[in-house]
């Protein structure tokens, strides 16, 4: 851990210990520890749990903010053992007031549940806080291969108890004698419950619905829906990983190169907030493809480690290709134009982290917002989103087997990708698309929009809209640099990234000096 | 007949000169060779009108190195001629930094995003003076010394243009940074070497021996061919960005 990381971890540790002593009168501080909750640190994740139920006790007026804040971090994707651990106190603490809040909620929500997970012992008039038989999106992989073996990596009910395995699809008879009989639950909740299965004998792994509707899914694997991974791709991923145990956290999402899991992947002991990744596969040359994507995957693995790149935990070919990198929950195609001293200075972090790939010769190829990933996780309100660089070198196994078009966005796409004679995809390329990112990052725009013919030509010939006539806000030396950075021609695009970076600190300087 | 007209030619009557003269002139066609090649491959990989005439311009350039080495080596190695060659060698070398001057103008212009200035008259002076100086010592070589002066003036000339619009160039922030910037910097050393082979010969003019500015021309070519050695590196990352 860098010294920031040591001086950051200490100022969140002052402010739990400050929110813990006078919690009634450390409201300012409570946006920051309620962020905590996304801590990798366990210790101050728990630290900030209890913060916020110290805070929610003393001063109950807090609770409508505490309560949605918490319910945020719940909602269909959450993990946060933490989390959850607060909200049921105060839930416990104020039940009459946590419940208008939800129903607030539901309302504001067009009576769409706020919170799909399912709380143990019930939860007054709510059915959506239903008992744990609820939550099949957690189930825990053993060691495929040896079903005897106990072993270290086991499938396990939400329990915590070892799933008893049936070979073979279960009939229907079957599955109902294994139906949730949830004396805990309210009764309200029932109809809903009587819908879903008991994990503990469940034959399949169980996904909550990727719209982050509550109530897990049982199937067999003749009825599973398409976006449940199922129990056995999980449990050949796990025997391949470096991992003991991957839970399942919610249903897939269609991510660029994969569907993507959110999980909890635990290794050396240590447990981490994941996705899990399945790469879409082509047709044909199914061997080439994954070759191709093997090779990708060992580049990206060897600058995973490096600041601002995603880590990717673990990789494998089998059953299928498959990743496990760090979970995040956005990207800057997500996020709205950024103010100029943010924008600036994710400009010259992403440019720093490209310039660490290239010392590693590595090229990533496919740079465009949707691969500018933020882990949403910050200490204050007023801190920035880290900006991380996500595929890292994916298109080049993917443009050979795929068309590139649905793998990187056009309108960011070097013009080396739709004419030869503009060169090769190489170095010069990432410089284009980090200065199309950053046209982004400064406009909120992309630097060409319109249908696929027009962009194509426009690319081709640069005539992009300067970022200073594209937002009045915007200093025109700020033209000038992602101008070169995108230049079509390689002759007169910047030669390194570190060329780049220079004129972005430059810029900074100008404008500090500027005010 | 061919041993009457081949065989070792010394120049200014020195052994060790005329050895190091062999292997500098060598040295500039193999060079000037390479960096046409790349020049004509870049020029064949890109599209850009803009482009293909700086290529042009550079290709130009190594054609006119080839040139004076192999006229430089055929001076050594031929009994006939004699120093008509070293006029001859002389000559191309002004042409190589006239194209050299009118590369670097075409990067002005298209890097700068401005009209082309109004100077064909002047490059129509340079590209006279280079005639006339080098047609000049050729055909009345008995009377080189005016034409010298020509040559050594023109030499200065072209150095002075060519250095303005290359010193505009790395000052314009939107070429800073880019690999036309690295080229372009690459670029200058010769054009300064280049010319000053020509602009020596205004030592004779000033009544220095001739034999002393060839000894120092000599040293000025061997410069330019490994300036011209280190620009082509940069043609030869262009042609591999370009799949070349």
């Amino acid at each position: 851990m860098g010294s920031q990381g040591v001086d950051d971890e200490a100022a969140a540790r002052e402010r739990i210990a400050a929110l813990v002593r006078s919690p009634a009168e450390s409201r300012r501080l409570l946006p920051g520890v309620v962020g905590l909750l996304e801590a990798e640190d366990d210790h101050l994740r728990l630290s900030a749990a209890c913060g916020i139920c110290l805070a929610g006790r003393a001063d109950p007026e807090l609770l409508p903010y505490l309560i949605r804040r918490l319910l945020n971090r719940l909602h269909a994707d959450s993990v946060r053992a933490e989390a959850m651990f607060a909200f049921e106190y105060l839930a416990s603490q104020f039940p009459e007031e946590v419940d208008e809040i939800v129903d607030e909620l539901r309302e504001e929500n067009d009576g769409r549940e706020p919170l799909s997970y399912a709380r143990p012992g019930g939860f007054r008039r709510s059915h959506i806080y239903s008992p744990s038989s609820n939550r099949h999106d957690v189930g825990r992989t053993r060691l495929a291969g040896d079903r005897r073996d106990p072993g270290p990596q086991q499938v396990y009910n939400d329990d915590g108890e070892p799933v008893k395995r049936q070979p073979g699809p279960k009939t229907a008879a079957e599955e109902g004698a294994h139906e949730t009989d949830d004396d805990e639950s309210d009764p309200d909740t029932s109809a809903d419950e009587e819908s879903s299965t008991d994990a503990t004998d469940d034959d399949t792994a169980t996904l909550e619905a990727p719209d982050g509707q509550s109530g897990g899914v049982h199937a067999s694997p003749d009825e599973r829906p398409d976006w449940i991974l199922d129990e056995e791709t999980l449990e050949a991923i796990l025997a391949e990983s470096a991992f003991e145990d991957i839970t399942i956290l919610a249903g897939h999402e269609q991510g660029l190169f994969s569907e993507n899991y959110r999980t909890l992947a635990v290794a050396r002991g240590t447990e981490r907030a994941t996705a899990l990744r399945l790469f879409r596969q082509p047709e044909s040359n199914t061997d080439g493809f994954e070759r191709y994507l093997s090779v990708a995957l060992d580049r990206w693995n060897r600058v995973s480690a490096a600041s601002n790149v995603i880590s990717l935990y673990d990789y494998g070919q089998r059953p299928q290709p498959w990743a496990a990198v760090a979970y995040t929950e956005q990207t800057l195609a997500d996020r709205d134009r950024l103010p100029i001293g943010e924008a600036l200075w994710n400009a010259i972090t992403l440019t720093r982290t490209v310039e660490t790939l290239h010392d590693n010769n590595v090229i990533h190829g496919g740079l465009d917002p949707g691969s500018i990933a933020y882990t949403g996780a910050i200490m204050d309100e007023n801190e920035r989103l880290t900006p991380l660089i996500d595929h890292v070198g994916l298109i080049e196994a993917f443009r050979f087997h795929f068309d590139p078009s649905e793998y990187l966005d056009p309108r960011y796409a070097a013009p080396e990708y739709f004419d030869a004679t503009f060169g090769e995809i190489d170095h010069a390329t990432d410089i284009y698309q980090l200065g199309a990112v950053l046209y982004r990052l400064f406009t909120g725009e992309a630097p060409y929009d319109g249908d696929d013919r027009p962009v194509q030509r426009q690319i081709l010939e640069g005539s992009a809209v300067a970022p200073s006539e594209q937002v009045e806000t915007v200093p025109r030396s700020v033209d000038n640099v992602i101008s070169k950075a995108m230049a079509a021609q390689k002759l007169t695009r910047y030669e390194t990234v570190a060329h780049l970076e220079q004129d972005l600190l430059q810029l900074r300087d100008h404008l500090v000096t500027d005010g | 007949m061919a041993s009457e007209w081949l065989g070792l030619n010394e120049i200014a009557g020195s052994a060790n000169f005329t050895f190091v003269a062999f292997i500098t002139y060598v040295l500039l066609t193999v060079i000037g060779l390479r960096f046409g090649l790349y020049a004509y491959w870049n020029g064949r990989a890109t599209e850009s009108d803009a482009q293909i005439t700086l290529w042009g311009y550079l290709l130009f350039i190594g054609v006119a190195a080839i040139l004076s080495g192999v006229v430089g080596i055929l001076r050594i190695v031929l009994r006939v001629f004699g120093d008509v060659l070293l006029n001859l060698v002389g000559g191309f070398i002004l042409v190589m930094v006239l194209c050299l001057v009118l590369a670097l103008r075409a990067v002005y212009i298209n890097s700068s995003g401005v009209s082309a200035p109004s100077d064909r008259l002047l490059i129509g002076v340079f590209v006279v003076a280079v005639a006339v100086s080098t047609l000049g010592m050729l055909a009345l070589d008995s009377m080189r010394t005016p034409f010298a002066g020509l040559q050594g003036a023109t030499g200065v000339a072209l150095l002075a243009y060519g250095y303005r619009f290359g010193s505009r160039q790395l000052a314009n922030t939107r070429v800073q940074g880019t690999l036309l910037d690295t080229l372009l910097r690459h670029l200058l050393p010769v054009l300064l070497f280049g010319s000053m082979i020509p602009v020596s010969e205004l030592a004779v003019v000033a009544g220095l021996d001739r034999a002393i500015v060839l000894h120092v021309q000599i040293v000025f070519v061997i410069m330019t061919a490994t300036t011209l050695m280190t620009a082509t590196i940069k043609l030869r990352q262009n042609l591999v960005g370009m799949g070349g």
